[in-house]
């Protein structure tokens, strides 16, 4: 039965003259379909590197949002001598002003004024005394001494801490010893006699207003001063990354460059090191001959050999790293080292297969699901990380993955470098 | 142009040596493609497809200058058609279909005589009518000498469903020969 079938299959009499040769040429001139991924890894590749730009947007706009964060309160001394003047105020009040601006001022100072205190004009200065002593009560230096330029001096009883702050005074600023019996020589320093009698009484309101109001100045700069100090930053953070990967397998040449990206979480147990880990979507492109693709699943028949292999794969791979950072503050370089274990989704391969009567064949297939390998690979890898906001960074690492088994259907030993471009984001503390 | 001027033509590219293979080798290609195939255009269109797979290929396809050329190449070429046969197969989800083949796709051939034609022509009708598993199977195993482990690793099956999906297509049309039993001893004699 069987050589009449054979006989039949080269004898049928069957219509072999619709040969159409515009048909081919038309096929061959389109592009290959039979590799959808060729087109599709690029796609993946342009709408990722139009993502992440916007996420990049994201986080800073998240970012910018954020209430800006005072450093310190600053505490602006304005001297209005010459509006006071104009205006004939002396009022302890415009002698400090302060404000919680951003702006950079000429001078910041957290005196003790806690017990601030009429004021007695000296030529162009103003001088805060403590009311008992201009009434007599006793002997006392001066507390606090605001000069032309702007600054304030603040005094104790000693005499070492007014000779400190002497080189701040400018030359039209007097210290004084105000103690009752020198009231007379504060009046020979051409004082406004006026002055002083409005602040031999002064208004203790007014004083215990600014009093308050520089108690609360003081205690918001100390609690801030508490919070944002050089904190050692612990926390969780996320983050994305793509990049280009070249595989090979045993130093084979290398066919085309395929694509890897992903999220990635990390925990920044301190400044030096952090542990990491995620899911990145690899596209591995390779080449390998016969001998090291291993056929036993494939093609268990002995007599059949693979010539050749070219693979694209499509798998998700899941990182577990730990990252050492090297010295630096807003920009530094870390290492890292860990593994890698690679799920399989899609394995696609042309074979070139030698059968019985020694000829080579093409042949493609192509696998869905095919494997999970765990703990596929040694992952290393150098980064540069550079921050570009409070709690942003963006890095560039290039990495080298190590085979330390093999992978997919055909146990191959695939090595993989590349270049992994990201931007991570604290999010949590 | 003798054969192996063809081929060296067309590894450089040459498109009219592209046609002129395809147009050599185009009937022996079809005819192993609608053993495969159901359908007589879509058998075209395999055969269409397989000729540019040699073509693009052809840089795998090695011989020895000292053995016969043609016959080396025809067997590459019969099995990079099988392999597309196949592949659209397996596209199809080994679906059967249904329906009978246009008669006009068959001619007279003068070379061999009526009966024997008709024989010939009914038993690939037989073969085309068997379920695309066991008509692949038998295909393969019968007739292009495959072995149940190479049809195994082609199929994506096991050897066991492979054997035994050969025995089911022999039993098939085993029934068709038994019923048309005088006319096959009058052509094999």
């Amino acid at each position: 039965m069987d050589d009449l079938f054979k006989r039949a299959a080269e004898n049928y009499p069957l219509k072999t003259d619709g040969a159409d040769w515009n048909a081919v040429a038309k096929k061959l001139a389109e592009p290959e379909e039979d590799k959808p991924a060729a087109s599709g890894r690029y796609k993946h590749l342009f709408w990722l590197l139009l993502l992440l730009p916007l996420g990049g947007i994201y986080f800073y706009m998240s970012g910018k949002n954020e209430k800006p964060v005072n450093t310190a309160n600053e505490i602006i001394v304005k001297q209005n001598n010459k509006d006071a003047n104009a205006q004939g105020n002396n009022s302890p009040e415009n002698i400090v002003e302060e404000t919680s601006q951003q702006a950079p001022v000429s001078k910041k100072i957290t005196p003790d004024v806690s017990n601030v205190k009429p004021a007695i004009r000296l030529n162009n200065s103003l001088v805060l005394v403590k009311p008992n002593r201009l009434q007599g009560q006793g002997r006392g230096r001066l507390n606090a001494i605001i000069t032309s330029a702007g600054n304030i001096t603040v005094s104790s009883d000693k005499q070492s801490e007014v000779t400190d702050q002497k080189t701040e005074l400018a030359t039209n600023t007097i210290t004084a010893d105000i103690a009752g019996t020198n009231k007379k020589d504060i009046a020979n320093n051409n004082t406004d006699e006026n002055t002083i009698n409005n602040l031999s009484d002064p208004k203790r309101d007014d004083i215990k207003q600014d009093s308050d109001n520089k108690n609360t100045v003081e205690k918001k700069t100390t609690s801030l001063q508490k919070k944002n100090p050089k904190q050692k930053e612990r926390g969780l953070y996320a983050g994305i990354v793509v990049g280009p990967d070249i595989s090979t397998v045993k130093f084979q040449p290398v066919k085309n460059i395929g694509v890897s990206m992903g999220v990635l979480v990390g925990y920044q147990i301190n400044t030096k090191i952090s542990v990491e880990s995620g899911i990145s979507w690899d596209i591995k492109n390779y080449y390998s001959k016969g001998e090291y693709f291993n056929k036993s699943i494939v093609y268990p028949n002995p007599n059949t050999k693979i010539k050749s292999v070219e693979g694209v794969c499509n798998m998700i791979e899941v990182p577990v790293m730990v990252r050492y950072n090297l010295a630096g503050d807003k920009s530094n370089v870390s290492i890292s080292g860990g593994v890698s274990s690679y799920i399989m989704k899609k394995e696609d391969y042309d074979y070139v297969i030698i059968y019985n009567n020694g000829q080579p064949y093409p042949h493609s297939s192509s696998y869905k699901n095919s494997s999970t390998d765990l703990l596929a690979v040694a992952n290393f890898s150098v980064g540069y990380n550079r921050q570009v906001k409070k709690g942003v960074a963006l890095r560039i690492e290039p990495y080298i993955k190590i085979p330390v088994k093999g992978v997919g259907m055909g146990s191959l030993p695939i090595m993989s470098t590349g270049l992994h471009a990201g931007i991570t984001k604290k999010i949590l503390r | 142009m003798g054969l192996h001027g063809i081929i060296e033509g067309c590894m450089q590219n040459n498109h009219r040596a592209y046609k002129q293979l395809y147009e050599q080798f185009y009937g022996y290609s079809l005819k192993v493609v609608f053993r495969y195939i159901y359908r007589y255009d879509k058998a075209v269109d395999v055969v269409n497809d397989g000729f540019v797979k040699v073509f693009t290929k052809l840089d795998k396809f090695h011989y020895d200058p000292s053995q016969n050329l043609e016959m080396i190449f025809m067997g590459w070429l019969k099995t990079v058609m099988i392999n597309t046969a196949i592949d659209r197969l397996r596209k199809d989800n080994f679906l059967p279909e249904i329906g009978m083949t246009n008669e006009e796709v068959w001619i007279q051939d003068r070379l061999q005589s009526a009966d024997q034609a008709l024989l010939y022509k009914e038993l690939i009708k037989e073969i085309k009518k068997l379920p695309p598993g066991y008509r692949v199977v038998f295909n393969m195993y019968v007739i292009d000498g495959f072995t149940h482990q190479e049809i195994a690793n082609q199929l994506k099956i096991s050897v066991g469903t492979s054997k035994s999906n050969l025995s089911k297509a022999k039993a098939l049309l085993r029934n068709y020969i038994k019923t048309n039993e005088s006319q096959v001893q009058a052509c094999n004699t």
